[in-house]
């Protein structure tokens, strides 16, 4: 009897689990949603501190840094309020990632997922190196051998924050 | 099972691929981020203050490379599911006659 009971225990788990996984939304969501204007704003950033960059390539004065000043705020500004608008949205919390994690932890590995977007870190990373480069500038000009390496640190970062953001457009 | 297996597959193979390129690309702008900063310091273009900026920046990248690749891999995994999901959902409304969309 008790036999027959888990047999029909067995026969029944499966569909009844997948009535409910049905009934309480099909779709899992792991991950923050797809945000176009958040696309949009990084790969137009992109264009723009790409043309400073290219504006800069020989090096700069400091005594001509007045010139640059308002360009640097409005990107730094502009990076700074794509960070908060890619923060802003909601992280879901799924029970699927909750089970891989209970699964890493007991592994001693760190969770899948943290309380941010990787592209939210990203552009804070930008806007340090464009904060950065700017008081450089100010302070004794750039000197040329400098703006690979502050470009360079730039294009890491936008790869990361512009292929995240993609790769959500699913 | 079938159309599970060549959803999973088709989804799968095009993120790899994605992902794989992705991280070639950084871990080569990373090496030549160390390579620019060495060469830099060697020159005396880089004072302490930069120098210690500057490594700093590349260790926060690499951090975050990491924790860009976990995202991308989440993002497949969510994939996986769902794909899952809608072939059952669709196997189980054309046996019972239930459009689960209208629920």
């Amino acid at each position: 009897m008790k036999a027959d009971n888990f047999r029909a225990i067995k026969i029944f788990t499966l569909p009844l689990f997948l009535l409910m996984a049905l009934l309480t939304g099909c779709a899992t969501q792991m991950a923050p949603r797809y945000d176009e204007a958040l696309y949009k704003g990084i790969t137009q950033s992109n264009i723009e501190i790409m043309t400073l960059f290219a504006s800069l390539s020989s090096g700069t004065e400091k005594n001509t840094f007045v010139t640059r000043e308002a360009r640097y705020n409005t990107l730094i500004g502009t990076v700074e309020a794509l960070a908060i608008q890619s923060r802003a949205r909601p992280m879901p919390e799924s029970a699927i990632t909750e089970q891989v994690n209970i699964y890493l932890k007991n592994r001693n590995i760190g969770p899948l997922q943290h309380n941010e977007a990787p592209s939210t870190n990203a552009l804070h990373q930008i806007a340090k190196q464009l904060v950065k480069m700017k008081e450089v500038d100010k302070k004794s000009g750039l000197k040329a051998a400098l703006v690979p390496i502050f470009k360079n640190a730039v294009v890491i970062s936008l790869d990361q924050a512009i292929t995240y953001e993609s790769f959500l457009n699913r | 099972m079938q159309d599970i297996s060549a959803g999973i597959s088709a989804a799968i193979n095009q993120d790899v691929n994605h992902i794989k390129q992705f991280s070639t690309r950084q871990l080569k702008a990373l090496a030549m981020q160390a390579d620019l900063i060495s060469a830099g310091i060697l020159a005396g273009d880089i004072n302490e203050d930069l120098q210690s900026f500057f490594l700093s920046s590349l260790n926060d990248m690499v951090l975050n490379l990491a924790k860009t690749l976990q995202g991308l891999i989440i993002v497949s995994i969510e994939k996986v599911c769902n794909i899952i999901m809608a072939v059952l959902t669709s196997a189980i409304s054309t046996v019972t006659g239930i459009n689960f969309s209208e629920l």
